[in-house]
């Protein structure tokens, strides 16, 4: 895997992560449009982008787990990068539990149900906060205490 | 409508979402701060070093997210008395001696076999530490302990040969966190340590040697450990409170 790398990169981590994110913020813009505008194919969608964000984390996380013991933390980073992976934690188990939650409810046609979907978005909506706090810590990692930066 | 109404909520959930995200990351930096504050009172109230030496900073007392080293001068067994104070042992079982070696002052200590703990008098929570040091003919374990109360509760990173052990004694029950060699030279070693909230490192210069997990400790004495005989070298202690998020 490491000989696929391009020369500059330190490491997978940083190829994989953009995944989750985008899939998952798009999960929740195709769940909205759905919700209003009742077309089915949407929910699908969004139900197919999430289970992706989800297979996606697990490679950002067995990519993070691979990475952390393998670049250089300056030790004033080090609280930063910890809590970076806790938080990497959450997010996976997260939405490792919705996704399979919402496939659940799919195949059962349980989120046919109005106020089943606003439930369902509603906690798809808070997961992206997790997310968003995952990357603010990763990004930190990378900008201000420089981790990653050189092979 | 009813379908506008559903955009609306939506809107105003992502919207409350992200305000109270916001709002809670504020409050815990302020509560951080407060902590540290805090570390730091208890630090100074604990320091009893009582000399200055020839313009070194001998104190150790710090702020988050400072970095401070110590390096020998003076006289060791003075040197010892007022930068330091033993959790197990004497300094009359590692007998300090400041010397002049490759054109630094170092710490070079005698240990006789007596188990021998000393630390810094500030006591730390979340923490880094590089002891630069170099194993003359001393046979044993060097370790760098951390979170320690006395000899039967601290944390440590140890080197034993070309082996590198991380963990933690408990009510004199040892946990070991991870195991691992590296390569071990014949010269100076800077051996880290971090200790990240539940995440302790262990790394000879910057490569991660060992890496496990823990509860939390209560802040305790940073300091280092000898258990075997022999001649260690000790050319500096860099130290961190570590800058929380």
């Amino acid at each position: 895997m490491e000989a696929l790398l391009p020369d500059w990169a330190p490491n997978l981590h940083p190829l994989i992560i953009h995944f989750p994110i985008v899939l998952w913020a798009v999960a929740v813009l195709a769940d909205l449009t759905s919700l209003f505008s009742g077309k089915s194919w949407l929910k699908h969608m969004a139900v197919a982008l999430y289970t992706l964000g989800a297979l996606s984390a697990l490679a950002a996380y067995f990519s993070g787990e691979q990475a952390i013991d393998g670049v250089s933390v300056p030790m004033q980073g080090e609280l930063t990068a910890g809590k970076h992976s806790d938080w990497g934690h959450y997010t996976l188990y997260f939405f490792g539990g919705y996704t399979l939650i919402r496939l659940l409810f799919l195949w059962r046609k349980w989120d046919k149900k109005k106020w089943v979907a606003i439930a369902l978005f509603i906690l798809g909506t808070s997961g992206l906060g997790i997310v968003a706090k995952t990357a603010d810590l990763g990004g930190k990692l990378v900008y201000k205490y420089g981790v990653g930066i050189k092979k | 409508m009813k379908k506008l109404q559903v955009v609306f909520y939506a809107i105003v959930f992502i919207g409350g979402t992200l305000v109270f995200t916001g709002c809670s990351q504020g409050k815990q930096e302020e509560q951080s701060e407060e902590e540290n504050h805090d570390e730091m009172m208890d630090g100074e109230d604990l320091h009893m070093g009582g000399e200055d030496h020839s313009g070194d900073d001998h104190s150790m007392s710090m702020e988050t997210g400072e970095d401070k080293t110590w390096t020998p001068s003076g006289n060791g067994a003075e040197l010892m008395r007022s930068d330091f104070h033993f959790l197990a042992g004497a300094a009359t079982n590692i007998k300090p001696e400041v010397k002049n070696a490759e054109g630094a002052m170092v710490l070079e200590l005698t240990a006789d076999g007596t188990p021998t703990a000393f630390v810094f008098h500030n006591q730390y929570d979340n923490v880094g530490m590089i002891a630069t040091l170099k194993r003359l003919d001393f046979k044993g374990s060097v370790k760098i302990i951390h979170h320690a109360k006395d000899l039967s509760n601290y944390e440590f990173v140890a080197i034993d040969g070309a082996n590198m052990k991380l963990g933690r004694v408990v009510n004199g029950k040892e946990e070991v966190f991870d195991e691992s060699n590296f390569e071990a030279g014949s010269g100076w070693m800077p051996l880290k340590v971090t200790a990240a909230g539940t995440h302790f490192k262990g790394y000879m210069g910057d490569q991660t040697i060992t890496h496990g997990h823990g509860d939390k400790m209560e802040k305790g004495f940073i300091g280092i450990m000898l258990e075997g005989t022999g001649k260690v070298q000790l050319k500096s202690i860099e130290t961190a409170i570590l800058e929380d998020e």
